[in-house]
């Protein structure tokens, strides 16, 4: 007779063979997520530059640069208004802000990985920071950019609790220590501005939010969180004219306008630290207005009305977009 | 419904097909095969967090840019990993059904290990493959679906072996040569450029289906399982 017990043992060597095998490949293959990264970096900048010819890649003085300017997704916008276009143009600098040399760019890219594994691939804080100062790179620039780092962990920390007074006090500390190195690039004077901001201090955010604005090298969606930054710092200060002309601007040099959940927690936040400003309730209307969300819209323009601080000028175009609002309702 | 039917449509088609060339006499199983056929998807889930702990713990990930850790990725997790889980969820349905109860024919076994590679198939294509584009979604129900339905095939026929010679060998080598054709089937693409993988592909999905149909004729369909307790 052939007993069930047979197919049992069978079942239960089989199991344990596919165990050992198991344990061997965790033991001999373990996966180490860093170097894997590294790995497909190298092969899409090997890639890259395999478009170029060998003496074009040779001579190119700003290849490392022009590598390091694609990776951070810094690009031109098209959309730019030519005036700013123009500016921009003429205060370009380097797309690599303030690194210094090979040694320094390799680092702030290894560190710029270990954030996007810590916040994509669920690397832990602990294991980045291991593998940062683990890495064989030295220099008066290494503790600038563990600085950096740091400064990155508490913009997360601060997405995931946007309540946490002690979070926000640590990025103004962190954001001011960032400005004041021979380092110090348009990144930090933003990073900077926007702590100042969310630390009720709009006057220091904008001394800091304007030079980023000035000496951003190009447009795009980084570009967009700039101005987005300094027209909410504007309207704080209750600066009507600049706000004016800025918020005709806001599709063309905004890029993620229509993406409200993006910036919409961002507002939330804002108008609990600045309750009584009706700019800022008027530039939430105009945002929601833009995705054509017209009852959030209506709302924020009459918190705005209610205030009763708003400028004339400003009056008069709220009831205009008021007018808008009525026109597309009917 | 649209996706499970796209999933599934040659599943429904092969089990249609084998009972109404196989059953003249008798009615088709089919208590024993909706045992099967649960067995088959609930084998997916160890198959499942077998898969993930090799491409999330270990280098072999089967989409490794290293051509040797593909290779392992796909011969641990998809042969022999899921061809395990599928023969066993196999012999435990049949250790657990009362015998006395159940009819077990030889051909009953085998189309019952045939239902629950093609309900591991269906089920793969439902978690793994649903977002694909619909003409690969499609194309997997001629070629992969085949290939789970074969590779149960293997496993019901080393099944009834066993139990015939009284012996444990034919389940074994049953197992290995599903894990040889599983691993063969899933790695061409790694060793051959795209055209050779598509041309072994369907000679290899073809001459399985050609060599499953004839096997399953000569099945007698009333020859019972003896020797089994």
């Amino acid at each position: 007779m052939f007993s069930k017990e047979y197919l049992l043992r069978f079942l239960i060597v089989t199991a344990s063979f596919l165990c050992i095998i198991l344990s061997l490949s965790y033991h001999f293959f373990q996966r180490d997520p860093y170097a894997e990264f590294l790995q497909q970096l190298s092969q899409n900048q090997n890639n890259e530059a395999g478009e170029q010819g060998f003496f074009e890649k040779l001579f190119d003085p700003g290849r490392i640069e022009t590598r390091s300017h694609d990776f951070r997704g810094i690009k031109e916008n098209n959309a730019l208004p030519d005036a700013i276009k123009k500016s921009n143009a003429a205060r370009y600098g380097s797309p690599t802000g303030s690194t210094i040399n090979k040694h320094h760019l390799r680092l702030r890219e290894t560190i710029l990985a270990q954030l996007i594994l810590i916040d994509r691939y669920g690397l832990t804080e602990e294991d980045a920071w291991h593998i940062i100062k683990g890495l064989k790179i030295d220099g008066a620039f290494r503790k600038y950019e563990e600085s950096r780092f740091i400064n990155e962990l508490l913009w997360f920390k601060y997405q995931d609790d946007r309540n946490n007074k002690t979070i926000v006090s640590a990025l103004k500390a962190s954001g001011i220590s960032l400005t004041n190195t021979e380092y110090t690039f348009f990144e930090d004077l933003y990073s900077a501005g926007v702590s100042y901001l969310l630390n009720g201090n709009a006057k220091k955010a904008r001394l800091y939010l304007t030079q980023a604005y000035n000496e951003w090298p190009a447009g795009g969606r980084a570009f967009g969180n700039v101005y987005l930054s300094l027209l909410i710092t504007l309207s704080v200060e209750d600066n009507h004219r600049d706000f004016l002309i800025m918020i005709d601007h806001i599709k063309t040099c905004y890029p993620d306008w229509l993406y409200v959940e993006t910036f919409m927690p961002d507002f939330i936040s804002l108008h609990k630290i600045y309750p009584d400003s009706a700019l800022l309730h008027t530039l939430h209307g105009r945002m929601v207005q833009n995705v054509e969300d017209y009852a959030s819209a209506y709302e924020a323009y009459q918190r705005a009305l209610k205030s009763g601080s708003l400028d004339p000028a400003v009056h008069q175009r709220v009831n205009q977009w008021l007018s808008e609002i009525k026109k597309e309702n009917s | 419904m649209s996706l499970l039917l796209l999933c599934s449509w040659s599943c429904i088609l092969i089990y249609i097909g084998m009972v109404k060339s196989k059953y003249f006499w008798l009615k088709p199983p089919a208590g024993l095969c909706i045992l099967f056929g649960i067995s088959g998807v609930f084998s997916t889930v160890p198959a499942l967090i077998f898969n993930l702990f090799l491409s999330r713990e270990t280098e072999l990930w089967v989409y490794s840019s290293n051509k040797l850790h593909s290779f392992l990725g796909f011969f641990i997790g998809a042969g022999l990993g899921e061809e395990f889980w599928k023969l066993s969820f196999g012999i435990f349905v049949l250790s657990v059904i009362p015998t006395k109860k159940f009819r077990l024919f030889h051909a009953d076994i085998v189309l019952g290990f045939v239902t629950l590679g093609l309900a591991f198939g269906a089920v793969e294509n439902l978690i793994a493959y649903s977002h694909i584009e619909l003409e690969l979604l499609i194309s997997r129900g001629f070629i992969a679906i085949p290939l789970h339905g074969s590779m149960g095939m293997i496993h019901g026929l080393a099944t009834v072996k066993s139990f015939k010679n009284l012996s444990i060998i034919p389940l074994i080598f049953g197992y290995i040569i599903s894990v040889t054709i599983h691993t063969l089937y899933d790695t061409w693409n790694i060793f051959l450029s795209l055209d050779f993988t598509h041309f072994f592909l369907t000679f290899m999905t073809a001459t399985l289906i050609f060599w499953g149909t004839k096997t399953w004729k000569r099945i007698p369909e009333l020859e019972k399982v003896l020797n089994y307790e």
